[in-house]
């Protein structure tokens, strides 16, 4: 069979002829006409809104027979209102009939049954594999895949690979520990549903992913796009040009990414010479948006999902352009089904993309956080959590503040706090030690701690100022600007 | 080329094969096989806008 390869390819290929030239590999998997094609699946990616509607509700139908049949949580949260699944007539029915529940709602469960409490709605026996949330609210989130589930959700990665070039010759590399956070697992499943080489950096530092890209000529980069820019830095701190290495395309999930920040976007690319992307997800729902062919957002995968946004104060649906909480319902976690359920991402739903896909785009993938979330090396992180744990810490008084920055290209947040007046200054830097391993151990991210003299931080007449953001603006989403 | 209607007639008949086969062996690797057959090819369906059932039905491990 013909090998393919695109101009980028080719472009690529002869500015770096004679130094690291890179091996394009025939296309083994699909017939010539497969290959070529623009989209991973044109039938429902180009599928007109009725038809797909008209599919949503019929799958929103089976669904509601499924969790009311297997899932224990969601029979009583239905009984309780009298819901039956045959009242769900339409997609509007739906909506305003199925309640619209939040991590919360169920996590308790988890915490008095565990690992999966009331949540599951299939035999421990079908779990092929346990994941989990990020626990960047404090508690990570238990999450059981079927087989089954472990092969659908990669999908959606699959969807936004092929729209951003990347073929089934295409190697992948995976710059993280491998360890349960959903997220990069879904990823993997994903670049082996497309039939990619697979490599792992679980276990690598920095030096050591750049030492392996280089001996093993990966096309494809996975990383937190924080991670991409790190590693591009580290790069040259060894002498070694990104740009002239085998990496071609960079994909991205985890922190606001090239398709929501350009001004990350044109980092990535030009410390990589490549083309970079984003998916978005959840790891306990799905990882339910691959990114647009046009590189400018997200469109929402609706073969596995379905969404709609909500006015997150008052509840109410949101015309499409208008910015609201996205609400997700996925088809494909049998194991632990979640139906509309909070997302807490404000987004901006847009139809007729001119990518020729149908399915609801998100215009700048996540604008902004209902609840303010950032990402501190790789870790989801809400101000509000660490609040809570300040508001209940030893020897710190009621005056503190989170200084959010950037470091080395991360998102970086300081805590800075006065200690109760009483202590002597010799016990502050024990004080802050305290914390910082409170936090640690609650929130899994290290933030440095910093006492300050008293009466040195600002009294508010009003409401307190808790986060001061001297992120520079290009690097905030949208809403945080 | 096939038609989604045709595809989805083919595919529904591969099911009905793998069900076949599965019933009638005992060889736990043969059955495992076959499940994650039924599974991509339900897998498939689904992504010919078919819904009949959100997973396939033939026994876990």
């Amino acid at each position: 069979m013909a090998s393919l390869c695109t101009k980028r390819q080719i472009d690529k290929n002869s500015r770096t002829q004679g130094r690291n030239a890179k091996v394009v590999a025939p296309i083994t998997q699909h017939t010539p006409a497969a290959a070529r094609a623009r989209y991973w699946n044109a039938l429902t990616e180009t599928m007109p809104r009725a038809e797909l509607d008209a599919l949503h509700l019929g799958k929103l139908q089976k669904l509601a027979d499924y969790v009311y049949e297997f899932s224990a949580f969601y029979r009583r949260r239905f009984d309780e209102i009298g819901l039956k699944p045959a009242h769900i007539t339409s997609l509007d029915e739906y909506k305003r009939l199925v309640p619209i529940i939040d991590k919360a709602d169920f996590i308790g469960f988890q915490q008095e049954r565990p690992p999966y409490g009331d949540t599951i709605a299939v035999p421990l026996e079908m779990v092929a594999h346990h994941v989990e949330t990020s626990g960047s609210t404090g508690v990570p989130l238990a999450v059981p895949y079927t087989a089954y589930d472990t092969e659908r959700v990669g999908e959606s990665w699959t969807y936004g690979f092929w729209a951003h070039g990347i073929r089934p010759s295409d190697s992948f590399y995976f710059a993280f520990n491998w360890g349960n956070f959903a997220g990069f697992w879904s990823c993997y499943f994903g670049a082996r549903r497309m039939g990619c080489r697979v490599i792992s950096g679980g276990g690598a530092n920095s030096e050591g992913h750049i030492q392996n890209i280089l001996r093993l000529k990966p096309t494809v980069l996975i990383s937190t796009p924080t991670f991409a820019v790190r590693l591009a830095q580290v790069a040259q701190e060894m002498g070694v040009d990104l740009r002239d290495s085998s990496v071609r395309f960079t994909y991205h999930a985890g922190e606001p990414g090239p398709f929501a920040l350009p001004a990350m976007k044109a980092r990535i690319d030009e410390a990589w010479g490549a083309d970079s992307g984003e998916l978005l997800g959840i790891a306990e729902i799905e990882a339910f948006a691959p990114g647009c062919a046009n590189r400018d957002g997200v469109h929402v995968n609706e073969m596995n999902v379905f969404c709609w946004s909500v006015n997150p104060d008052t509840g109410e649906e949101v015309d499409d352009g208008e910015i609201g909480e996205n609400i997700i319902t996925s088809y494909t976690y049998s194991g632990q089904p979640l139906l509309n359920y909070r997302s807490h991402d404000l987004v901006r739903r847009a139809h007729d993309c001119s990518c020729g896909v149908t399915w609801a785009k998100l215009d700048g993938v996540v604008l902004g956080r209902t609840d303010f979330m950032i990402t501190v090396r790789g870790t989801n992180v809400y101000p509000t959590a660490v609040e809570n744990i300040l508001g209940d810490a030893e020897g710190v008084s009621p005056y503190f503040q989170l200084v959010l920055d950037r470091e080395a290209e991360n998102d970086r947040m300081t805590i800075e706090f006065e200690p109760d007046k009483e202590i002597p200054e010799a016990k502050w830097p024990e004080i802050a030690r305290q914390v910082s391993e409170t936090i640690h151990r609650q929130l899994h991210v290290r933030l440095e701690a910093r006492p300050m003299a008293p009466e040195s931080l600002p009294r508010y007449d009003l409401k307190t100022r808790r986060v001061i953001d001297n992120r520079p603006q290009e690097l905030r989403r949208q809403l945080d600007r | 080329m096939l038609q989604p209607d045709e595809m989805k007639e083919k595919l529904r008949q591969a099911r009905a094969l793998v069900a076949e086969v599965f019933e009638g062996t005992d060889l736990p690797q043969i059955q495992a096989t076959l499940r994650q057959a039924d599974q991509n090819l339900h897998w498939a369906l689904w992504n010919l806008g078919e819904v009949e059932t959100l997973r396939p039905d033939l026994p876990a491990a």
